[in-house]
């Protein structure tokens, strides 16, 4: 809770109520539209430089929860539970182009290639999937994560990311495995195991919460950072430290590792922009939560309490704004004090 | 222990009573109303009132009845019903050898003033009081004081209801309102079968489908005076407003008067019909607890009988009215009269738990055997012309278990033990410490038994524990570094004769009989088994066997 | 008995238990020692027989499953979630995505949709469900379990009445017997898939165990001759004579024993090793099982867990029917699927759903159900019941209907008449056959 007499370094400035849950959003940095979606399969838009921002309902494409979207030239890109992958324009509203059953399960996260030439998603069909981003052309599909959990129950497959130099795609899945491919030849270069964010409780609930929900690589590509929950005591919620991995992916050794009491998952995590800070939110049973970390230590710098639990993350370019989405709507935080 | 003498303390102390909330000083001193305690009946006499009517009943129904059971089979009984064990060899040995025309009385007196009795009979009233929440150590070890000092009943019940809870001693004792405070429904029925012997809880939503005395009145009635308690984490208060609504069975509104289960209504400021005419000052708030308490004790047949018939039960295995809370005018109690007069004289000697007891345990009804070698059908129980079975409870049964395999140490005190005992004024100390000991070893048998409850019944579940655990096989294993353990003991015994007899007079506590002792000896000879097997095979056997498993 | 027609609880008086009250204060001479064999033990007559070779399986998924993500899915509504519903083999029913199978089978299985059971606290609504009853202060109801193992067991069976599985230990439910008593108290197995304490002991032949019973069995009845409470004497031998039955029950157990591709099919969840011990329980003889699924109470990340637990649920379940119709058992096996609430309507924000009794689904079939039977509905976003309510009570009087136990019928406690079912509840006889 922002202590009014006190200043905080980061600041919640606006907030637009949404009912139900966004899951995804994408920033275009040009127009300062902010776009999110989640629940009701709807694409809001936001004009975060507006003096009093205001969710604009634009389109609905899916048929399901939409899990992820990617601003490209001028096109929101989306996935899907509806296992569809959508390229919308932007301006019109159109639907340029539809890939049904893109996945064969629901299609957890997409991410565009730095160059933006190519889009590659991760869905429950355990299955990595690059595409060409225009033509939406599958270029390779790439199988390397465990198709079920150690106790034979359904996984999931939550998070990718692309090195910033695109040569290198990590996808992290339910259990705390992490695949890193060769975006070229779609080679599997390296696993990592980080079973510490998935809790499968044998003795009082018979079954598992968790899982990396997020990754991302480093501005210099050398780190690789995890997202999620660590050990959770009571399986029915997120009951459980906010848990944070950084690794260095090429050793295929692990940098360090952190927890805050704060009870929640992060469902996602990025790299600060200009600064050596990683930023993560979520929410749990303590919560929500907006964290801010040392990218180098692990340390905790400062926790924000955000309103509702957080789903997605957008650090403006600039460092000087983020904008949040999750239950409740979307969010601006001002990070100038950071 | 054995007093030279039976003194009767009389201590006077004034105490005010009539609407104020806080109650009487002095906890620790037994008080007793003066003047009824010097006239009241000794317990001989009371003993013998109980047998008068008892034996005019069976006169009537023309029962004979059994005959009084043996000596033996005395001592098992009263230890185990006032110790909550069978007897030791040792107190066997004693029991046998004394030749004196009173030497049951001298038991029963050793027992009642011995150091266990208290640590007995206050886990059967936690029992008795706490229901599902017993166990609490608090609670029982306060249970326990109060058996030890012989604090009256109604200011037991006075102190369960009202407090004052400030000191270490007597903060447990709000145990009983506290895990109940959060359900109205739940607090009434249970204070109410509890204390007054009667089951209200089907005339909640009518009026009682069974019963004619009991209408919804009476359920709201019992629940208004103590709507306005509050608790649940362990501090106990009460409202100084509130009242209970319901609907009648016509669909309608009302608001409850409160009333107690005669019908005496309360108003606001003064009990209707009380004899005194003090009224609290308009400011202070008048307490509904402190009614119920008022009118409880003043109309006090409800309160006595209660807790009569639920000793009666307890030593005798039937309430003279069974169930015991479902006391009403359509259920008769079992002997005409016995309940009235026992409970009645209970009140009136100052509710002396104690007196009561050792009155029970004194009459021949208490006594009786449960032989019955007659061609006639057994006599039913409500005529107590024999006595019946009684399974033994699991706190009985799992110490006892332990004394039998001789995996329990009960020893008299030594020399240095005596003198501290003497030094710190409290006799029985280390007789306190094993029995408590005892306990703790036993508490890890008993969830494993079969609990001793109105309709008991034998599962196959204690059935293949005693059979087949390891925890109970390990108690009849020789064990050469456990060298108390019985086993260990007897299977030194080259006689097997011998070793019979004392696995006998361990487990079942008595002599055995001749053809036992031969069939027994008989039967172990037979056994290939290496004899040390053989011995635990029949130490199991007693251990196991339906004399061990009842008190008869 | 002529059953008179029963006034509902708040209106006028309980005339059939003044009736039967003072029936039974005119019988109260008679002997009421309860002790030994059990409450009203009765000799059995030729429908009794017949009714004795019944079985029911009890499949008691603990923690709350949602109605919205198995039987009652809403799809397109806020409430509904990311799930979609799928046809059935009932034509116009639809349930979840996640359970093909289960839709498959659906003109074997019956549905209620429309429970509204009002607690929505873990352990008293168990308590309700798994009784039937509301709460007493004074009475303490047995699990109905207990009530179909005493009813359907034979008097002289070696095997257990009773097997009950339950390993998670979050809502862990013990069969209450209540004032049933001791005789039918279940077989727990709650830490491995075999009962405790029926290994011969360690050092012990068997010869020697059967030796000192004999002895021991000879000494009570002995001891229980011209004595008064002998029928507490000879419950207690029986008790004991149960324990090597029992002991020789140890192959029941025995998964081993089933050829590897039947284990295949069940899969090798906990769920489905248990499913398949049922099953063979059920097949020897076995009246009454239990199997528990715990935990399902998934306040945060609800989609995600029953992704987890209700594609294995709905493989088991399958199977288990499968295997039950195949081996000739499921006409006289009444499987009973059952929780202690659903789910709410509303997703909050941690993506979960919170109890919910106001409207939510349970599942039967086999014995005396008429399978394909949809009954209930609740409205547009699963908030409340719209057709067809039922609660607790209800159930448990179609429990013992189905079984072809009048739910009528009275137990005493003390002079008491207690029928095995509320007084005014209903049997669903939509789903009965």
């Amino acid at each position: 809770m922002a202590d009014e007499k006190e200043k905080q370094p980061v600041e919640l400035t606006a907030a637009c109520e949404h009912s139900g849950i966004l899951f995804a959003s994408c920033f275009d940095e040009e127009s300062g539209m902010l776009y999110g979606a989640g629940t009701d399969a709807a694409v809001y838009r936001v004009d975060v430089n507006a003096e009093k921002p205001a969710a604009e309902k634009l389109w609905t494409h899916h048929d399901n929860y939409v899990s992820s979207l990617v601003w490209l030239k001028g096109m929101v890109i989306s996935g899907g539970y509806d296992r569809k992958l959508i390229w919308t324009s932007a301006e019109s509203g159109k639907v340029l182009r539809q890939i049904e059953n893109a996945h064969d399960g629901w299609i957890r996260d997409v991410a565009a290639f730095p160059g933006g030439d190519r889009i590659v998603s991760v869905a429950d069909d355990m299955l990595v999937r690059v595409r060409d981003a225009e033509s939406g052309e599958l270029l390779m599909s790439l199988q390397g994560h465990a198709r079920e959990t150690p106790q034979g129950f359904a996984t999931a497959l939550y998070a990718v990311a692309v090195s910033p130099d695109g040569q290198t795609i990590a996808t992290a899945d339910r259990i705390g495995d992490v695949c890193l491919w060769n975006a070229e030849s779609g080679q599997l270069l390296r696993r990592l195991q980080a079973p510490a964010f998935y809790t499968y409780d044998s003795t009082k609930r018979s079954r598992s919460i968790g899982g990396i929900r997020s990754v991302c690589f480093s501005p210099d590509g050398s780190q690789l950072a995890l997202a999620g929950i660590g050990a959770v005591t009571n399986v029915d919620g997120f009951v459980g430290p906010t848990r944070i991995e950084m690794w260095d992916h090429e050793s295929g050794k692990r940098t360090w590792a952190a927890e805050d009491q704060h009870k929640a998952v992060l469902n996602h995590l990025t790299f600060h922009p200009t600064k050596p800070i990683l930023i993560a939110g979520g929410g749990g049973d303590s919560g929500g939560i907006l964290g801010f970390w040392d990218k180098a230590t692990g340390k905790l710098r400062h926790k924000a309490k955000p309103k509702g639990h957080l789903q997605r993350i957008e650090p403006r370019a600039d460092g000087t704004h983020l904008f949040a989405v999750g239950h409740g709507g979307f969010q601006i935080w001002s990070l100038r004090d950071l | 222990m054995q007093p030279s003498a039976r003194i009767l303390i009389v201590v006077f102390l004034v105490t005010g009573l009539a609407g104020s909330i806080c109650s009487e000083d002095s906890a620790s001193a037994s008080r007793v109303a003066s003047s009824a305690r010097s006239t009241s009946l000794s317990f001989e006499r009371v003993a013998a009132k109980i047998d008068g009517f008892v034996e005019s009943h069976w006169s009537a129904k023309q029962v004979p009845p059994a005959k009084l059971t043996d000596d033996a089979t005395f001592l098992r009984r009263i230890t185990l019903d006032l110790a909550g064990r069978i007897p030791t060899t040792r107190e066997l040995d004693q029991f046998r050898g004394d030749d004196s025309k009173d030497k049951r009385d001298k038991v029963i007196h050793r027992l009642l003033d011995g150091p266990e009795f208290p640590l007995h009979l206050g886990s059967v009233l936690d029992e008795m009081i706490q229901g599902r929440h017993a166990g609490n150590s608090d609670f029982v070890d306060y249970m326990r004081r109060n058996i030890r000092d012989n604090r009256p009943w109604d200011l037991v019940f006075r102190e369960l209801m009202l407090g004052p809870w400030d000191t270490a001693e007597r903060k447990p004792a709000n145990r009983f309102l506290d895990k109940r405070a959060k359900t109205l429904d739940v607090l009434a029925v249970d204070a109410t079968r509890v204390f007054f012997g009667v089951d209200i809880s089907c005339a909640k939503c009518h009026d009682h489908p069974l019963v004619a005395d009991w209408s919804q009145d009476h359920f709201y009635g019992m629940a208004s005076f103590f709507n306005r308690t509050t608790g649940g984490n362990g501090k106990v208060g009460e409202k100084t407003e509130g009242d209970v609504k319901f609907l009648g069975s016509d669909g309608k509104e009302k608001t409850a008067q409160v009333m107690f289960l005669t019908g005496r209504v309360v108003g606001e400021h003064a009990v209707e019909g009380s004899t005194t005419d003090e009224k609290p000052p308009a400011s202070t708030p008048v307490s509904r607890r402190e009614q119920l308490v008022e009118i409880a004790l003043d109309e006090r047949n409800f309160f006595s009988r209660s807790i009569v018939n639920r000793l009666w039960r307890y030593f005798l295995g039937r309430g003279l009215v069974h169930p015991v809370d479902q006391m009403h005018s359509a259920n008769d109690s079992a002997i005409p009269g016995l309940l009235e007069w026992l409970a009645e004289d209970f009140a009136a000697g100052g509710y002396d738990l104690r007196r009561l007891v050792t009155a029970m345990v004194s009459s021949k009804v208490y006594q009786l055997s449960s032989e019955w070698p007659h061609d006639s059908d057994v006599p039913q129980a409500s005529l107590f012309a024999v006595a019946g079975l009684r399974p033994l409870s699991r706190r009985q049964l799992s110490f006892s278990i332990l004394m039998a395999t001789g995996n329990a140490e009960l020893s008299e005190p030594d020399e240095i033990e005596s003198r501290v005992e003497r030094y710190v004024s409290v006799p029985g100390v280390q007789r306190i410490r094993q029995y408590l000991t005892i306990e703790k070893t036993a508490a890890g048998l008993a969830p494993s038994l079969d609990e001793r409850t109105d309709d008991f019944q034998s599962s196959a579940v204690e059935a293949l524990f005693m059979s087949n655990n390891p925890a109970t096989q390990a108690l009849i294993a020789v064990d050469d570094g456990n060298a108390s353990s019985l086993v260990t003991q007897l299977a030194r015994l080259v006689e097997t004769r011998l070793l019979v007899k004392e696995a006998v007079r361990t487990v079942l506590s008595r002599e055995p009989r001749d053809d036992e002792l031969s069939q027994l000896t008989d039967w172990f000879e037979r056994q290939s088994s290496p004899r040390a097997t053989t011995t635990g095979q029949l130490l199991w056997v007693l251990v196991t066997s339906a004399e061990f498993r009842f008190n008869h | 008995m002529n059953s008179p027609s029963i006034s509902t609880c708040g209106s006028s008086e309980h005339l059939l238990y003044r009736r039967s009250f003072l029936q039974s204060v005119l019988a109260a001479n008679a002997t009421l020692q309860i002790g030994g064999l059990g409450v009203a033990a009765e000799t059995p007559t030729g429908e009794a027989l017949r009714r004795q070779q019944k079985r029911a399986l009890f499949i008691w998924l603990a923690g709350g499953s949602s109605q919205f993500e198995t039987w009652d899915p809403k799809p397109g509504r806020e409430t509904g979630g990311p799930f979609r519903p799928i046809q059935t083999a009932v034509p116009g029913y639809q349930v979840c995505e996640l359970m093909p199978k289960l839709a498959g089978l659906m003109q074997k299985i019956a549905v209620v949709r429309s429970l509204n059971t009002v607690i929505t606290a873990h352990e008293p609504a168990a308590d309700l469900i798994s009784t039937g009853r509301p709460k007493e202060a004074a009475l303490d109801y047995p699990e109905m379990g207990v009530v179909l193992a005493k009813e359907l067991a034979s008097q002289d069976s070696l095997l257990p009445d009773y097997v009950s599985f339950f390993p998670a230990t979050e809502g862990r439910r013990r069969p209450a017997t209540g004032f049933l008593g001791g005789r039918h108290a279940p077989l727990l197995l709650e830490n491995s898939m075999r009962p405790g304490d029926i290994d011969l002991p360690s050092g012990l032949s068997d010869l020697e165990h059967k030796e000192r019973e004999d002895l021991r069995q000879r000494l009570s009845s002995e001891f229980g001759n011209r004595r008064a409470g002998s029928d507490l004497v000879s419950g207690y031998n029986s008790a004991y004579a149960k324990v090597r039955g029992l002991m020789r029950t140890d192959h029941l157990f025995d998964l081993d024993r089933e050829p590897a591709a039947t284990r295949e099919r069940y899969g090798r969840t906990e769920f489905g090793q248990q499913c398949l011990l049922a099953r063979r329980l059920l097949e020897a003889g076995v009246p009454m099982v239990k199997v528990a699924r715990g935990f399902w109470d998934s306040h945060h990340d609800n989609f995600e867990s029953h992704r987890e637990l209700v594609p294995d649920f709905d493989n088991v379940l399958s199977v288990l029917l499968t295997d039950l119709d195949d081996r000739g058992l499921l006409d006289s096996t009444l499987v009973i699927v059952l929780s202690e609430f659903g789910r709410t309507p509303a997703i909050n924000k941690d993506v979960g759903r919170d109890h919910y009794a106001a409207a939510w689904s349970s599942a039967f079939a086999g014995c005396g159900i008429q399978g394909g039977a949809i009954h209930g509905r609740t409205d547009e976003d699963g908030k409340t019941v719209a057709d067809g309510e039922a609660n607790a009570s209800d159930v448990a009087a179609t429990i013992y209907t189905a079984l072809g136990i009048d739910p009528r019928k009275d137990y005493h406690v003390g002079l008491r008449p207690v029928p095995l079912a509320k007084e005014d509840s209903k049997p669903i006889t939509t789903i009965l056959s």
